[in-house]
């Protein structure tokens, strides 16, 4: 085991968390109420090189790899759980790219997604629950129609590249499945009333165009390259929503650890009462414990050695950050209910962030 | 750079830790629970000889020889990773064995951190000629359990000698030990700076083990109850200098004794819940009918998705705190962590893998309630978990 960060590591990790502490929490509080402050924000980290380092170095970016983007995405998301996300998203987009056994393909991906310099430039159509792969890609007339669609979707109006997997249905009614990049629109969207993470605006998205020029579809020669090409993906996906879902929780520990020191009750700090420190301790010892099982998911799925660890570690780190982001709450009492205290925005934010990724 | 394989030197005594706890000690699990004692066929293995060695470093003719002297030895004495390989796989075995197996156990890193080489050679002796011995460290007491600085057994200097009066309590072995460290204060009104640990032989006029205390698992360790009466022993048996030093005082000894031991002690409650689910997966695979012991295993999937996962996370924590001790780094954190949250996680895998059983659980060769019993133990001896947390907190407000 060693569990030292390598030079590069530290150094991105230190520079997103100095990004958090001095653009994204003195804007905390008016994330929720205007949606133009997290899109400034994105250009921001942009600017600072930290939106776009996991792209390769011939498309813009310094080729970070995935342990180092989830370090990335905790700090970020420790800042605002709503840029960790962005972040996490485009990574998946383009991971997709990367990934993609066609050289072709992967490269009309990458041109694709970085057409635009929009924080949400590009959205990645997750399977919902019990689909293996969708929208849907039939013959009709004399075309390709391309159809389906996602209940909940960091798609928004700017957003011009969409990439997804895609059941494609043959004229003999066989079934293939491909994965697809879409570039010249198409989408419907309707706008979701989200409880958490307002800093970012969700839709219901529909999916129906004809496939066209701006289009490609990779399609899977067999099932084994299908599900090599999903499980990896999943997993890096995973991760990094773990990496965001993380930062949001050590943010609220952080919140409610302070908080404890200057919060006097019956003559003496609260953390000098037994019931808030053993609560504290807690909430730091599971903050720990997931970020290793991330650390070791990371470095398991970049290694290609075990992707199940990831689909692991997102599920127990969202288990430890609703348990830590409702502890932080009950660490401020009253005032962790009141929306002048940040803690009840974590809570709603972890838990949005569950059923976001849970699909 | 990041890491989370074991190397090969760790896969080597991972697989003989496995090997020892399946074919020594788990075989006489069930004995030891039901007489309280260690069987005395068990004692009569040539791998319990070898074990007592473990931690003893080789230059001082210690090693782990678990295939015997013509086979190989491993150095776990400066590496608390390979202890807690060990050690996971002792509670995996048999908790109860495990910590009473002959051997120097608590007593081995304070003796070699504060003995004087003359005291070392001397008392890692003991093990050296084939026959079981047993050391204890003798530290808590009635009223001074996790608040050692309560300690209130004195060791009062005349002449040559200490004169040692007082009470120990909860002392694992402590009824076998042929020598025990002992924690005494020489000064009363310097609190925690006033503790020293002091080598007590057994047969030492004034010490006597009062009785075995009754406990609910581990019960071949036989906790016992120490009296100290009067009791003189020479001013060379004690461990470290006299003199106060207010950065080093007595009780630190003792601390550093816990740091290494304690993610080694949290991985042992990990290897009973390993132990645990690994039962109770196999007893739902060849259950008939009856109970219905395979259906409620796959209606519990998800609960015991969730239990596997806490546990590798445990693991995982457990693994870092011995990690920073490797790299000579302060673990106290890390350590209390591991500690606090293993043992928690321990007590929840046991007290689910028998709800999930059910009746079946407590069929002849179930071993789910002895497991239970025993894993309980792990968030009350060398540090209880509110200990340990309060210790997690302390240390998250120095920051």
């Amino acid at each position: 085991m060693n569990l030292n960060l390598t030079e590069q590591q530290a150094s991105w990790r230190d520079k997103a968390a100095g990004f958090a502490a001095d653009v994204l929490r003195p804007r905390r509080e008016g994330f929720e109420t205007d949606g133009r402050l997290l899109r400034d924000a994105a250009d921001e980290a942009r600017r600072a090189g930290l939106l776009d380092a996991y792209l390769p170095e011939e498309a813009g970016g310094r080729g970070l790899d995935l342990i180092t983007t989830a370090l990335v995405v905790e700090e970020l998301a420790h800042g605002e759980g709503g840029l960790g996300l962005l972040l996490a998203n485009r990574y998946a987009c383009h991971a997709a790219a990367r990934l993609a056994p066609d050289p072709a393909f992967a490269r009309k991906v990458t041109r694709a997604l970085t057409e635009s310099e929009s924080c949400t430039s590009s959205a990645l159509l997750w399977p919902e629950e019990d689909e293996e792969a969708a929208p849907v890609e039939r013959a009709e007339g004399s075309g390709r129609q391309l159809r389906g669609a996602q209940s909940l979707s960091l798609a928004q109006k700017d957003t011009h590249a969409f990439v997804g997997f895609s059941e494609r249905g043959g004229v003999d009614g066989s079934k293939r499945i491909g994965f697809f990049v879409s570039t010249k629109g198409g989408a419907r969207l309707r706008a979701v009333e989200n409880f958490g993470l307002r800093s970012l605006s969700f839709n219901q998205l529909s999916f129906a165009k004809e496939v066209d020029d701006g289009d490609a579809v990779f399609e899977f020669q067999s099932a084994e390259e299908f599900a090599a090409f999903r499980s990896r993906l999943a997993a890096e996906r995973d991760v990094l929503a773990a990496a965001a879902v993380l930062g949001v929780a050590g943010a609220a520990f952080d919140y409610a650890l302070d908080y404890s020191k200057e919060r006097m009750t019956f003559g003496k700090p609260i953390n000098q009462h037994q019931a808030v420190a053993l609560k504290l301790a807690d909430m730091a010892t599971w903050v720990e414990s997931a970020r290793l099982m991330l650390w070791e998911a990371a470095h398991a799925t970049q290694g290609a050695s075990d992707t199940g660890r990831a689909r692991e570690a997102w599920a127990y780190a969202q288990e430890v950050a609703i348990e830590v982001a409702v502890n932080a709450v009950q660490t401020l009492g009253g005032h962790g209910y009141l929306k002048l205290h940040p803690v009840e925005k974590w809570m709603r934010d972890v838990q949005f962030m569950r059923l976001l990724h849970a699909g | 750079m990041l890491e989370f394989h074991l190397n090969e030197l760790e896969r080597k005594v991972l697989e003989e830790s496995r090997r020892f706890a399946r074919e020594v000690l788990r075989p006489f699990a069930a004995e030891a629970d039901r007489t309280g004692d260690i069987p005395p066929a068990l004692l009569e293995r040539p791998e319990v000889v070898n074990f007592m060695k473990a931690y003893i470093p080789l230059e001082l003719g210690g090693g782990w020889r678990p295939q015997g002297d013509g086979g190989e030895v491993y150095d776990l004495s400066n590496s608390a990773r390979l202890r807690l390989i060990l050690n996971e796989a002792g509670g995996y075995g048999d908790a109860s064995l495990f910590i009473a197996m002959p051997g120097p156990a608590l007593a081995e890193p304070i003796l070699r951190a504060y003995g004087s080489p003359e005291q070392q050679r001397r008392y890692f002796d003991t093990f050296m000629h084939g026959v079981p011995k047993w050391a204890a460290f003798a530290m808590s007491e009635p009223k001074a359990g996790s608040d050692v600085a309560a300690i209130s057994t004195t060791a009062r200097r005349e002449d040559d000698c200490y004169v040692l009066n007082g009470r120990k309590w909860f002392i694992g072995n402590g009824s076998r030990a042929d020598w025990l460290v002992v924690f005494a204060t020489i000064n009363a009104d310097q609190g925690q700076f006033g503790l020293r640990s002091f080598i007590v032989e057994r047969g030492t006029p004034g010490f006597r083990v009062n009785r075995i205390l009754p406990t609910m698992g581990l019960k071949a360790v036989r906790v016992s109850e120490l009296v100290f009466e009067d009791c003189r022993i020479p001013r060379a048996n004690l461990l470290g200098p006299e003199k106060i030093s207010l950065r080093r005082g007595g009780l630190q000894g003792g601390m550093k004794t816990f740091y290494v031991f304690r993610p080694a002690v949290a991985a042992t409650g990990l290897g009973v819940a390993q132990a645990a689910l690994e039962w109770l997966e196999e007893a739902a695979r060849q259950d008939g009918a009856r109970h219905s012991l395979a259906r409620r295993w796959r209606e519990a999937a998800e609960r015991v998705g969730a239990l596997k996962r806490r546990l590798h996370a445990a693991r995982l924590l457990c693994w870092k705190a011995a990690w920073v001790y490797d790299e000579g780094r302060d673990n106290s954190l890390e350590a209390s962590m591991a500690k606090a949250f293993a043992a928690q996680v321990a007590m929840r895998v046991c007290t689910e893998a028998l709800d999930i059983a059910g009746r079946a659980g407590l069929e002849e060769g179930s071993p789910l309630e002895r497991l239970f019993r025993d894993a309980k133990a792990f968030d009350v001896l060398e540090g209880t978990g509110d200990i340990q947390r309060t210790t997690v907190t302390k240390s998250l407000l120095r920051r």
